[in-house]
Order: C-alpha cells, then sequence, then structure tokens
C-alpha cells in the first residue's frame, strides 16, 4: 500500500474538515478560494513591482506620484488587485540612503506589488534581527554597505505597506523600461538586494 | 500588558536567516485551503492577527507559517461560536482517507461578494485632526493596555521623531473588539542608538507607523 493514511491531527485532515464545515454553512465560497489562491499563484508577484520600478526610472514625473501616494501611482500601472485596506508607501534608496522592509510583530507585506512574501521574511531570525543589527542581516543576503550609507529599517506594523525603490544601475542607460524591469528582483525591493546589471552586459 | 512571543523585533538566539528560496508560494494544498479561506471569510467572521497572537508560546515558535494561520481559524471560529471544536474533530475522521475531498459551496452570490469586497477598489478614508507635526518628538507610552496592539516592544518608552502624517485609521487595539475609533497614524523615525545604545553597526533607523493614542508630546 503506497498511501497511508493521515493523522486526524494532521493540518491537511484539519484543513479539510474546516472547509467542509464552512461550506456547508454558506460561510465561505469554494470559487472565490479557489480565484485567491490562483491569483497569488499566477498573476500578482514581484513583476508586478519591477514594472513599477522600471516606470519611475524612466519616467519622473512618475516616479513623483510613486513616491507621493503609491496606492495610485500602482494602481496606475498593475490596478487595484489587491485588499486596499492598506496603503502603499515607496521608499527610494539612493547613494546615501538604503532603506529595508520587515514586519516584527506578523509577517505584513506589499502584497499587491510583490504578492506574498518569500519563507525568510517571515521567519523569526529575519524578524528578530534586521531592526537591530540590518548590516549584519545585509552581509548574510552577499550585500555589503559601505559605514557612511544611512541605512533605513520600515517596521510595517500598521495599516500601511512598503516597498523599496532600488537605485538604477549604472550602464542602462540605452535599456528599454521592459528590459529595465526585468533586471529588477523581489528581494531588491524588499531592501537586501541591489539592481545589479547581468554580468553578460557589464 | 507586556508583550506576547509575537513580538520578536530585537530578540537575539533565532540565529542565522535562511536566504534560500524556491520561490514556491505554496508547498501543500492544504496551505493554498488555509490562505484562501482565511483571505476570503476575513473580514466578516475573524480577525486574524490577535487569533495568531493567542496561541500559546510552545505552539507558536514551532509552528510553520500556515501551521499558524489554521490554528488561528480554529480557534477563533470556535470561540465565535461559528463552529464547534466536536464538529470539527468529528469531521475529521471523515478525511484520514488522502482522496477524500471536502464539501464545495460554489454560491455564485457570495463569491462574487467575496471578491468584488476584495479586489474592486480603495477601502473606506477616515478623517480626523493630527495632534502632531512633522518634526515634533514624541515618546511612545511604555504600558500597553490593550489585549491586541501594534507597538513592538523594542519602541516602548523611546523617543522619535515624526516624519509625516500617514493618514487616518480606525485604531487597531479597539478594532479587533468591534469599536471603530479612528485616529491619525505617524511615521515616526527612532535612531538606533535611542532603541539599542551605542552600536558596532554605526549610524542607522528603524522607521515605523504608530497611531496617535500610543504616543506622547516631547518637548
Amino acid at each position: 500500500m503506497s498511501e497511508h493514511h493521515h493523522s486526524p491531527a494532521d493540518p491537511s485532515i484539519r484543513a479539510k474538515a474546516l472547509e467542509s464545515l464552512l461550506a456547508e454553512k454558506g460561510l465561505v465560497s469554494s470559487l472565490a478560494i479557489d480565484e485567491v489562491v490562483r491569483k497569488y499563484e499566477e498573476d500578482i508577484g514581484p513583476l508586478n513591482g519591477a514594472k513599477v520600478v522600471a516606470r519611475a526610472w524612466v519616467d519622473s514625473e512618475y516616479k513623483t506620484r510613486l513616491l507621493t501616494d503609491g496606492t495610485s501611482a500602482v494602481a496606475e500601472l498593475v490596478g487595484y488587485n489587491d485588499d486596499h485596506s492598506a496603503e502603499l508607501v515607496v521608499v527610494e534608496n539612493t547613494k546615501e540612503v538604503h532603506n529595508i522592509i520587515v514586519c516584527t510583530l506578523c509577517s505584513c507585506y506589499p502584497w499587491s506589488v510583490l504578492g506574498l512574501p518569500p519563507s525568510w521574511y517571515k521567519d523569526h531570525a529575519y524578524r528578530s534581527r534586521v531592526v537591530v543589527e540590518p548590516r549584519s542581516v545585509l552581509e548574510e543576503f552577499g550585500l555589503h554597505l559601505s559605514r557612511d550609507i544611512d541605512v533605513r529599517v520600515w517596521d510595517s506594523v500598521s495599516e500601511l505597506r512598503y516597498m523599496v525603490l532600488p537605485e538604477r544601475p549604472n550602464g542602462t542607460d540605452g535599456m528599454t523600461e521592459t528590459e529595465l524591469a526585468a533586471l529588477v528582483t523581489r528581494d531588491s525591493m524588499i531592501g537586501v538586494a541591489k539592481v545589479e546589471m547581468p554580468p553578460s552586459q557589464q | 500588558m507586556a508583550s506576547g512571543v509575537h513580538d520578536i523585533g530585537g530578540l537575539q538566539g533565532f540565529g542565522v536567516i535562511d536566504s534560500k528560496d524556491d520561490e514556491t508560494i505554496f508547498h501543500a494544498e492544504w496551505e493554498r485551503r488555509v490562505f484562501g479561506m482565511m483571505i476570503t471569510s476575513g473580514h466578516r467572521m475573524i480577525s486574524m492577527r490577535p487569533d495568531i497572537e493567542n496561541i500559546d508560546p510552545e505552539t507558536y515558535l514551532k509552528s510553520s507559517y500556515y501551521e499558524l494561520w489554521l490554528i488561528a481559524l480554529e480557534t477563533g471560529l470556535v470561540d465565535r461560536g461559528v463552529i464547534s471544536q466536536e464538529e470539527l474533530t468529528s469531521r475529521a475522521v471523515d478525511f484520514v482517507e488522502p482522496a477524500s475531498a471536502p464539501s464545495r459551496n460554489d454560491d455564485p452570490g457570495l463569491t462574487d461578494e467575496v471578491l468584488k469586497r476584495r479586489y474592486s477598489q480603495r477601502s473606506k478614508r477616515y478623517s480626523g485632526t493630527p495632534r502632531f507635526k512633522p518634526g515634533d518628538r514624541v515618546l511612545v507610552h511604555s504600558e500597553q493596555k490593550a489585549r491586541h496592539t501594534r507597538v513592538p516592544r523594542y519602541v516602548r518608552g523611546k523617543l522619535g521623531l515624526v516624519q509625516s502624517v500617514r493618514g487616518v485609521y480606525e485604531l487597531i487595539d479597539l478594532k479587533v473588539e468591534g469599536v471603530s475609533v479612528p485616529e491619525p497614524v505617524y511615521s515616526i523615525r527612532f535612531d538606533a542608538r535611542e532603541l539599542w545604545g551605542e552600536r558596532k553597526e554605526g549610524n542607522g533607523s528603524v522607521c515605523i507607523d504608530l497611531w496617535d493614542s500610543y504616543l506622547e508630546a516631547q518637548l
């Protein structure tokens, strides 16, 4: 027998029991569950954030709108694709300032632009350490910042969510908005990495 | 009231960050369903964060992310009388055979309502007059009375600088009790030395959004 029976305490069993009860009582829509899962697996992810970043790099008026009212500026490009009880604030990395986002109390994250967070963002190690030793944390991600850079950690514990606008790398002057967007990584919009040129183009 | 185990900013001993990431969003089908149940039912039936914070510390620290969501859903719904523990326990027996599928409710009206609520528009705005302005120095109350609050332990009793007024939002401490008290929320910047003392890491700061009633003026 290849398939074993699960214990009733197993999360997979308990989730089925819970969904069945809620469905039978008319309290959840199974179709709505299917749809939100599909959206976060297929539609809503860091590509949205990358589009926003690339536009801000090529269009200074858009960048101003983005830094002033992140929620509206993101909606211009990707629509209101998430629960907007949370407003989005975009913080800009410069030569002098490096921003990083975290949520020490749970795992608040800018879903509308980055999708669902990576595991490490939700783990105790990142949440406990990045507010007190951000430079050591960045070193573990392979990012070395010089001593004179002002490191700002945004602990997003209220109803606002944060995204980092990374610096545009040197040597990208001739690139199109689409090419630029392809350079932008999720980690650079959390603030644990910089945007780099691919080795072939350096 | 002191802090719960979830309030881990600044705690030591959790080790190195496992930054390897396979970019897989869900690692099992049950995680998809738990996520979906929480997201689509959240506003009406449960209050997710307080329910997660009520999980006992040992379970909190050893459970995976979506296990916490599942426990919060179960206990939150049982506490509110929406379902009973007996129902959950007896229903689970039906699913020990891995191939057995849960019941579905494909009511199109409810589906529309849920998706529209989540994806169609910006939420309601509130107005109010801010007590503080950018540049003001503020002290965070060291004592927090609410069962659920969003003041991390590491800023309590600390001095910060108002950077901006973020808008007016219902105070979360009371919103989770069903009471709506809109208040200004400020972005407050804390110098790293104020929070942690002199440190080898050097310059830096932590910025947090805090509700008005968490703060007092510091001249």
